[in-house]
């Protein structure tokens, strides 16, 4: 472009002038806009921070319960810190890991034991996370189901307020406490029979005695909350570190930090996605809705339940649900399974998930035969297309109970098998017994404090 | 988002002090050159965390409304039905079981009441566990109203008198008021309450679904016309498929029909 030399200059002695001017203007207003930038991004990080904590204090909690269940006493007691306390009902406190690691041991052999249900629901989270973000607390509702072979059989509920701490970057369990509520044994129920709470052990006395005194279900008794009314209440917010705001100093600082709020994000999102997908699974299971149901898994995705070996695509998936009844139809007949206790990890690039969780069901029919089933899900979820879907469907039963006879003089028959008229495209994975005999199912995780 | 009027201005004077300084001499970059820099990342960046706030807010409106349900599960089940009620809107309805709708805080108060012989607190001997499990939260578009489908499992009764199990789904509705979430409608469906000796195989519904409508009648009757166990039906959903629903390939009716032939565990 041929310019003109004079007109050049002039433009240039203008543009200097204007330069000069929103220069400044731009650097104060800029270095403002910057600031507040940084203080919204430091506000994320607190809050992401936080729902991180969340999720991995409702895993650590749901992992401390399965490992309960199959008498995984060492694997428990990691879990907790080195300062740790642990009050379970009337049992007093126990304090310190070692001390933990031995009330838990007074319970019975290390692992799973042949003759002995020890199911231990752990329910219905509220974490409260602390503003700063290293400490917590929870409410839980444990549900239990408790039984030896030939000689026993209860059933247990009670609420837990425990407490959490973050050491370098790990979540463990502070203080553990147990309102035990209501306990009864299986064959008289809550109408009829209410046991007393706990009192401490007088071969392995606790080292404080019990830290209040209440008394089980019949009486009445609101165990503590340790967070405000949801409504009427003041929320807990999270709270920026001192640092964070000047540490997010210009805009690569804030564009970095933004990049890796944004996959975390992400992950927070993959992993409600996961456990609403797996809930959903249930509630369409509950009313034999089986083209829902199927058209929740990839379709290269496998169900095996039960033995009954692996179907595998859609279509054979849909074939595995006739197994269980007559799409739709379910008049007379209780089908309610029931998903819960989730231990959701979502892998790092935000395509796969791995799930533990709790399976329980109340089935049978009217004028028929009740029954009572527990298991396990380790199932794996993917994302396709963006949308997450059920890959892999994996139940471990623990149990299938009759209604009248519970758990105490059930027989040990293997689970349900392959059904020859209508046969899986592959064997089963893995082999496992019910109760009572004794079975780990395995996990797909490592015990989080101590890595195995 | 919003945008500052004197960010307009300084833009509108960026662009300006661009296009000047695209006349003049553009051998090497010019202080003004990283001001224009700078300015559009600041707008880049800002609807960058302006998006991540509106995903963190949805992650943590999903966390409150489990909260809120969770919690009225843990006040429920002690009685503390001043604690439960504070948990609804104003203007909220209350349908549980068959008992009809009951419409308003004030009115929601009585049923609860009712529900506890007046009184607040359990009664000595009484057990009234209800465990909130199987949360299904779906958020409306515009952040401030939810649906959410959860199981209600119950354990019921009175030591020396009656004890029962029940269970059944709630589809619940919320609303965010001034950044609180609250319950505007709770519509509970008993799908089953049966005396625990015996269970569901041996016993229709205890109540028949009615637990108080006898003694307080509701503002309005049943939104539907269930009825009881044995009885079974499939409360809708708000929810639709979050993947697909499936569609077999064309297959000889007869055929389905055959590899149905129930084989219960």
């Amino acid at each position: 472009m041929k310019r003109n030399p004079l007109f050049a200059k002039t433009t240039i002695a203008v543009t200097a002038l204007a330069a000069a001017i929103s220069a400044t203007l731009l650097a104060q207003d800029s270095t403002t806009e910057v600031q507040v930038l940084a203080q919204r991004v430091a506000t994320l990080q607190a809050e992401v921070v936080n729902l991180e904590a969340e999720n991995e204090i409702e895993n650590l909690q749901g992992i401390f319960g399965f490992y309960y269940d199959k008498n995984q006493w060492q694997q428990a007691a990691d879990l907790f810190t080195e300062d740790a306390t642990l009050e379970w009902g009337g049992s007093g406190v126990y304090a310190g890991k070692a001390r933990i690691l031995a009330w838990l041991q007074s319970h019975g052999a290390e692992g799973p034991q042949a003759g002995v249900l020890n199911d231990q629901m752990q329910l219905q989270p509220i974490v409260t996370v602390a503003p700063d973000g290293l400490t917590a607390k929870a409410r839980w509702h444990l549900f239990s189901q408790e039984a030896k072979h030939s000689v026993e059989h209860y059933w247990g509920t009670g609420i837990y307020e425990n407490e959490y701490r973050n050491e370098d970057g790990v979540w463990k369990l502070s203080k553990l406490k147990l309102y035990s509520s209501m306990r009864t044994p299986y064959d008289d129920g809550w109408g009829v029979t209410a046991l007393p709470r706990s009192t401490p052990d007088t071969d392995l006395p606790p080292d404080q005695a019990p830290t209040i005194d209440y008394a089980n279900y019949p009486a009445v008794f609101v165990p503590p909350f340790h967070y405000d009314h949801p409504v009427t209440g003041v929320p807990v917010v999270a709270v920026p570190a001192a640092d964070a705001v000047t540490s997010l100093a210009d805009t690569a600082a804030i564009s970095s930090a933004l990049n890796t709020l944004n996959v975390r994000i992400g992950l927070l999102q993959d992993a409600d996605a996961v456990e609403r997908l797996h809930t959903i699974y249930g509630y369409y299971l509950a009313h034999n809705q089986w083209d829902e149901l199927t058209g929740i898994f990839t379709e290269d995705g496998t169900i095996e339940i039960a033995l009954r070996g692996v179907y595998k695509g859609r279509a054979s998936v849909r074939r595995n649900l006739d197994l269980y009844g007559v799409q739709n139809e379910l008049h007379g007949t209780l089908h309610n399974h029931m998903q819960y206790q989730p231990v959701i990890h979502i892998a790092a690039d935000g395509q796969s998930a791995l799930m533990r969780s709790r399976a329980w069901s109340l089935m049978g029919n009217y004028g028929g035969v009740g029954r009572f089933m527990g298991g396990t899900y380790e199932n794996r979820f993917e994302k396709r297309d963006g949308v997450w879907q059920l890959h892999m469907d994996q139940q471990i039963n623990t149990y299938f109970a009759v209604y009248d006879t519970g758990w105490k003089d059930l027989e040990w028959r293997p689970a349900p098998g392959i059904t020859d008229t209508n046969p899986p495209d592959a064997p089963p994975t893995i082999y496992f017994e019910m109760y009572p005999r004794a079975f780990l199912p395995p996990y797909h995780y490592q015990n989080p404090v101590t890595g195995r | 988002m919003t945008i500052k009027p004197t960010a307009l201005i300084h833009s509108s004077l960026l662009t300006l002090v661009a296009l000047l300084a695209g006349c003049g001499d553009q051998s090497e970059p010019s202080a003004t050159a990283d001001m224009a820099t700078t300015g559009a990342e600041i707008a880049t960046l800002q609807q960058q965390v302006a998006t991540l706030e509106t995903r963190v807010q949805q992650v943590k409106d999903a966390n409150a409304i489990k909260r809120l349900q969770r919690t009225y599960g843990y006040y429920v089940e002690e009685g503390l039905w001043d604690d439960a009620v504070n948990l609804f809107a104003d203007n909220a309805t209350l349908e549980l079981a068959r008992d009809g709708v009951y419409i308003g805080k004030e009115r929601i108060r009585q049923y609860y009441y009712a529900l506890g012989n007046g009184q607040l607190g359990l009664r000595e001997g009484q057990l009234n566990e209800q465990l909130q499990v199987m949360p299904v939260v779906t958020l409306g578009e515009d952040g401030t109203t939810a649906s959410a489908r959860w199981r209600n499992i119950l354990l019921t009764g009175q030591l020396g008198e009656h004890a029962e199990w029940g269970e059944g789904p709630f589809e619940n509705e919320y609303v965010k008021e001034n950044g609180v979430w609250k319950f505007s409608k709770v519509r509970w469906q008993q799908a089953i309450l049966v005396p625990y000796a015996g269970g569901w195989a041996k016993h229709e519904d205890y109540n028949k679904g009615i637990w108080v409508s006898d003694k307080l009648p509701p503002d309005a009757p049943p939104t539907d016309d269930h009825r009881w166990w044995p009885e079974t039906y499939l409360p809708p959903f708000h929810f639709s498929n979050p993947v697909a629903t499936y569609v077999p390939e064309s297959a000889p009716a007869a055929d389905i029909e055959a590899a149905s032939a129930g084989v219960t565990p």
